[in-house]
C-alpha cells in the first residue's frame, strides 16, 4: 500500500502550514548546526519513522517527503483532546482517493532540539497509516531545514539552513556527488538522475516504499513497447499495466563532470503509466525507499543541493 | 505466485575506495529489505545473515535485521526459525507492534498457541481495528476450541469489514459447533453476495440453501488458477460443516480431501491436518 502521499492540494494551503518550529538554541555563527538528530525506525513497508513528542505524548511520524502538509491520526487527535477544524478553501486528496477534511492544532511540540509552541496538522484516518504510526512528517516542516538521512546509522537529522559550509557531505572524506534540486508547488523535491543514460526528472518520496517510472515516458525514452519480451509483468496483468524493465544503472551526479557520481546497479523500479498510478502528468519518476535506502543524503534547502553518497561511505 | 528474479542492488561510488567498517553489514541489510520487499526469501534470509554476522550493523537496526529475517523464515514456512528470530526483535525493541504481530503468526505456525494468543491480544491491545489481529486470534481460539471467545473476534473483524464473506464464514463455523447458529439469519447473509462469488455458495450452505454436493460442484467450476484453491476450501468447509452437522464420518473424508489437495499457503491446509489430528 502507498502510504499517505498528497496528489492533490493547493498551493495556499501549503503556505498557510509553513513550519513554525524553532531550535531550543539559535546558531550564531556559521558553522554548521545540528537542531535534530532522530534515530529512525523501519516499518513493515520499508518506509521510515523518527519519534516526536506532543504535549508529552510520544507519536511516530513516517517521514514522507511525498506529502505536502504533516498529518496526525485520528486516534492520536482523540488522545490528545485536539478540537478539529473543517479545512476550507482546499481540497486535499491522499494517494488512492481518501479525502482530508479537518485540520487540528498541536501544543508543546518537541522534535529533537526543535520546539514549537503550536503547529498545525492534518488529519488522516488511522487505517492510511496504521500501527506503529501515528502520523506524518512532510515537506511544509522538512523543507524548513536541511535533512539529512543517514540509514546506513538509521539517523535522521535536521540542521539549520543558516550556515556557510561549503561541503555538507561532511561524513566523508571520499567522493561524492552534488546535485541541484528543486522544489515543486507542493514542497516535492526533484533532481536530475541519469538511468541507462537517459536524464529522467525525479521526486522523492520517503513515503513509498517503491519506486516509479511513468511507462509511457520509459516507452519514450528507450523505444519498447508493453509486447517487448523485456518488460515483465510485476502485478496481477488482468487489472493492472505494472512492469519491471533489466535497467541496468541509476546515477546520482554527473559521470562526466570530474565531480562524484553514484551509481546504483539494477535499480528496483516499478514501470506505470501516471494515469493508472493517478500521479500528475509530470511526474517521470518517484523515487521511493527502494532505491534511496541505498544513499546517504544530504538537502541543503538554501543552496537547493543534494549531497549524496552511498549509504555506507564515511 | 511466480518469482520475479532479484535483481541485485549494488551501490558502488565513481571513484574506488576501501569498504568502510560497517558498510558490508548495512549494504547486506539494505539488500534483505529489498528482497523482502520482493518476497524473495531465500535472498532475505542470507543477506539479514550476512548482516547480523558481520557484528557492526547499526545497533538501531539489529532489531529490524531479526525482524526482516523472521519475516522471511515465516513466508518460508520455517516457523521454528521465524519465532526464534522475532523473539530476538522482541527482545531488542519490545514494543515493535510489527514484530508482535509477526511473532503471533509465527508462534501459531510453529504450535505455541498460548503464545500466538498473547501477541495477537498486544496487537489488538494496541490497535483494536485490526481485523487481521481478530481474524488471527479467532482461528487461534478455535484451534483451541474455545468457541465462545473465538466467535467475539470474528465478530469484530465483520464490524471492521461488513463484506469479508470469510469473517462470516467463520463467525457462522463458530455458532455450528456451540449451536448458536441461525440458519435464517446465515441465509440472509449470503444473499447479500452472488453465487459466483467465492465463496458465496459456502456460506448458502450454511444458510440451507445449498448441499455438499452443489457447494463441490460449484467450486469445481472454470478452470482459472484459483480453482485448486476453490476445491480445496469447499471440501474443508464442507467438511467442518458436516462435523458441526455431526456427521462425523463424512466429514472425516471431507476434511481429508482437503488435507491431501489444499495448496500448502492456504489455511485451509492447516486447519484440516489440524482437524483430523483432533478426530484421530
Amino acid at each position: 500500500m502507498k502510504r499517505a502521499a498528497l496528489i492533490r492540494s493547493s498551493f495556499a494551503w501549503a503556505i498557510l502550514f509553513a513550519a513554525v518550529m524553532a531550535p531550543a538554541s539559535a546558531a550564531e555563527n556559521c558553522a554548521l548546526v545540528r537542531l535534530a538528530k532522530l534515530d529512525m525506525q523501519l516499518d513493515d513497508h520499508g518506509g521510515i519513522y523518527v519519534p516526536m513528542t506532543i504535549a508529552g505524548q510520544n507519536a511516530n511520524l513516517l517521514i514522507d517527503t511525498g506529502g505536502i502538509v504533516s498529518m496526525l491520526t485520528q486516534s492520536l487527535v482523540a488522545k490528545l483532546g485536539l478540537p478539529t477544524q473543517r479545512i476550507e478553501g482546499a481540497r486535499v486528496t491522499m494517494f488512492g482517493g481518501t479525502p482530508i477534511t479537518s485540520y487540528v492544532t498541536a501544543h508543546d511540540v518537541e522534535f529533537g532540539r526543535l520546539k514549537a509552541e503550536q503547529l498545525k496538522f492534518m488529519v488522516v484516518p488511522d487505517e492510511r497509516l496504521g500501527e506503529p504510526l501515528n502520523g506524518t512528517l512532510a515537506p511544509d516542516i522538512m523543507n524548513a531545514y536541511d535533512d539529512e538521512f543517514d540509514f546506513a546509522n538509521a539517523r535522521f537529522s535536521l540542521f539549520s539552513s543558516d550556515h556557510c559550509v561549503l561541503n555538507l557531505a561532511y561524513w566523508t572524506s571520499g567522493p561524492h556527488a552534488e546535485i541541484p534540486f528543486s522544489v515543486d508547488r507542493t514542497g516535492h523535491i526533484e533532481f536530475e538522475v541519469t538511468l541507462d543514460g537517459n536524464k529522467i526528472l525525479a521526486t522523492l518520496d520517503t513515503g513509498s516504499s517503491r519506486s516509479l517510472l511513468d511507462l509511457d515516458r520509459a516507452e519514450y525514452l528507450y523505444g519498447f513497447n508493453e509486447k517487448d519480451p523485456s518488460l515483465t509483468s510485476a502485478g496481477d496483468a488482468r487489472t493492472v499495466r505494472i512492469y519491471r524493465y533489466p535497467f541496468k544503472s541509476l546515477t546520482f551526479g554527473d559521470e562526466t563532470s570530474g565531480l562524484g557520481s553514484v551509481k546504483t546497479i539494477n535499480p528496483d523500479l516499478m514501470l506505470m503509466s501516471n494515469a493508472d498510478a493517478r500521479l500528475p502528468d509530470t511526474k517521470e519518476m518517484i523515487l521511493g525507499m527502494g532505491i534511496l535506502r541505498q544513499l546517504h543524503m544530504y538537502f541543503a534547502h538554501k543552496e537547493k543541493k543534494l549531497y549524496v553518497t552511498a549509504a555506507s561511505a564515511h | 505466485m511466480p518469482r520475479i528474479a532479484a535483481a541485485i542492488l549494488l551501490v558502488v561510488l565513481s571513484a574506488a575506495r576501501p569498504l568502510p567498517a560497517g558498510a558490508a553489514a548495512y549494504d547486506d541489510f539494505a539488500r534483505g529489505v529489498s528482497a523482502n520487499e520482493r518476497a524473495d526469501n531465500d535472498l532475505a534470509v542470507s543477506s539479514f545473515t550476512a548482516a547480523l554476522q558481520a557484528g557492526d550493523l547499526a545497533p538501531a537496526l539489529v532489531p529490524a535485521a531479526y525482524r526482516g529475517r523472521g519475516l522471511a523464515y515465516l513466508r518460508s514456512e520455517n516457523c521454528v526459525s521465524a519465532l526464534s528470530d522475532l523473539t530476538a526483535a522482541l527482545t531488542l525493541a519490545p514494543s515493535d507492534i510489527e514484530s508482535t504481530k509477526l511473532r503471533a503468526r509465527a508462534a501459531f505456525c510453529s504450535g505455541n498457541l498460548a503464545l500466538a494468543d498473547s501477541d495477537f491480544g498486544a496487537v489488538i491491545a494496541k490497535d483494536p481495528k485490526n481485523a487481521a489481529a481478530h481474524m488471527g486470534r479467532g482461528r487461534v481460539r478455535w484451534r483451541l476450541q474455545n468457541f465462545t471467545v473465538a466467535q467475539s473476534d470474528f465478530e469484530s473483524v465483520m464490524q471492521v469489514v461488513p463484506k469479508y464473506q470469510y469473517a462470516v464464514l467463520w463467525d457462522e463455523m463458530v455458532r455450528l459447533r456451540i449451536g448458536t447458529l441461525d440458519v435464517k439469519a446465515a441465509a440472509d447473509a449470503a444473499s447479500q453476495f452472488y453465487e459466483d462469488d467465492w465463496p458465496q455458495p459456502v456460506l448458502a450452505l450454511f444458510g440451507g440453501k445449498n448441499t455438499p454436493q452443489k457447494v463441490l460442484a460449484l467450486a469445481a467450476k472454470g478452470d482459472d488458477k484459483d480453482l485448486q484453491g476453490r476445491i480445496c476450501e469447499a471440501n474443508f468447509y464442507v467438511g467442518e460443516w458436516l462435523l458441526g452437522s455431526s456427521d462425523q464420518s463424512a466429514a472425516k473424508a471431507s476434511l481429508e480431501a482437503a488435507a491431501a489437495h489444499c495448496p500448502k499457503n492456504y489455511i485451509e491446509y492447516d486447519e484440516s491436518h489440524a482437524e483430523l489430528d483432533r478426530l484421530k
